[in-house]
């Protein structure tokens, strides 16, 4: 994230200390779209991901004070607080990920039936796929690929070291490489995979 | 993305077709039911708060160049404040000290009643005046001292005398 947007919401941030409600709708405008996904690829429920982004949203307006600029950004702490709350409800679940099926129109793609349900089975496909990795693996798999976020990010965010989170993406990234080798290269992938375990 | 971003994502370049089936999973956009929870829970909490309270709080952002200059001005002109008032002379403090209060008994002119009888009495020789005689003994007269031509001394000469020096007197 560019410095001036870091400096832009710590501006907001002040205006949220002195009481500026307008200022809360702007930081969550700002920051809504990227909190929402994470929370609901980790989840993988509309409903619970609502509840959670709300709560994030709202813990940092009711105190605003517990976020310290010199720690991190507001992102990556909105984040890590999307994130605490996300586990806390897997962890209410029994470490189960309820992942939904897509409801109709949520699907981007319009080029056609064929090509939209090919779509669809791709992305059910890797949604599953994503849903079957460990919590923690799919956190760095989620904001490393989804979110665009750095490892050094990732690291703040996870509150662990850079080299755990590169150990856990490569980690995921095997276990992705296998469960989806039918879809890759058509079905390529999985030689691949069985050349790379012999390495 | 920064450099340190760029760096990490080189490194799976090579899995460039993970990466595209990856992308091939798109979340839900933030639903509208979502904006208006959020919102209202917004307008809730910050409806109590106070005009006071939002100016009691509010903060100004000032530039650092802008909060020196105004510092250095501020002090300038203290500084000029304090070092132009004039300083007060220098001989008044010694005149002050020169003054020397003294106490000076100056007649008064005052008003005597004289008993005759009592001025034959402390006087013998009048007791042989014939005038005195005439005076009614029973009647009583009254002296008046007459400040004509009376003028204020023009020079003073004091001298101070040790109490019990009785040879000055």
């Amino acid at each position: 994230m560019p410095d001036l947007d870091h400096d832009w919401d710590l501006r907001l941030l002040d205006r949220l200390r002195c009481g500026d409600g307008a200022a809360f709708l702007e930081i969550y405008q700002r920051h809504k779209e990227g909190i929402f996904r994470f929370v609901y690829r980790l989840l993988g429920s509309l409903e619970k991901a609502e509840d959670v982004t709300q709560e994030c949203f709202i813990s940092l307006m009711s105190s605003p004070a517990r976020f310290d600029s010199r720690r991190a950004s507001l992102r990556t702490y909105l984040y890590s607080a999307a994130r605490n709350l996300a586990f806390k409800q897997f962890r209410d679940l029994g470490g189960e990920v309820p992942f939904e099926d897509r409801k109709s129109g949520d699907s981007p793609s319009t080029s056609g039936p064929l090509h939209a349900l090919l779509t669809e089975e791709l992305s059910a496909e890797v949604q599953k796929a994503i849903a079957g990795l460990g919590p923690l693996q799919r956190e760095a798999v989620i904001l490393f690929e989804y979110e665009g976020q750095s490892l050094a990010e990732i690291a703040a965010i996870a509150g662990t070291d850079v080299g755990t989170v590169k150990s856990r993406l490569y980690r995921a990234r095997e276990r992705l490489r296998r469960d989806l080798a039918p879809y890759l290269n058509g079905g390529g992938g999985a030689s691949r995979q069985e050349s790379d375990h012999e390495r | 993305m920064n450099g340190d971003n760029l760096l990490d994502r080189r490194e799976h370049d090579e899995d460039r077709e993970l990466n595209v089936l990856l992308k091939k999973w798109r979340a839900p956009e933030v639903p509208a039911v979502l904006n208006a929870r959020v919102a209202e829970a917004a307008q809730r909490q910050f409806r109590h708060t106070s005009l006071w309270k939002r100016l009691l709080t509010a903060r100004i952002p000032v530039p650092v160049p802008v909060a020196t200059l105004a510092l250095v001005l501020l002090s300038a002109t203290t500084f000029l404040a304090v070092h132009s008032q004039k300083p007060a002379p220098a001989t008044a403090p010694q005149a002050a000290a020169a003054v020397v209060q003294a106490k000076i008994d100056i007649p008064a002119p005052r008003r005597v009643e004289v008993n005759p009888a009592m001025a034959t009495e402390t006087r013998p020789d009048l007791r042989q005046d014939p005038a005195a005689k005439k005076v009614d003994p029973g009647s009583a007269y009254v002296t008046h001292v007459d400040l004509t031509g009376f003028e204020p001394v023009k020079e003073l000469k004091i001298r101070i005398l040790p109490r019990g020096n009785n040879n000055e007197r």
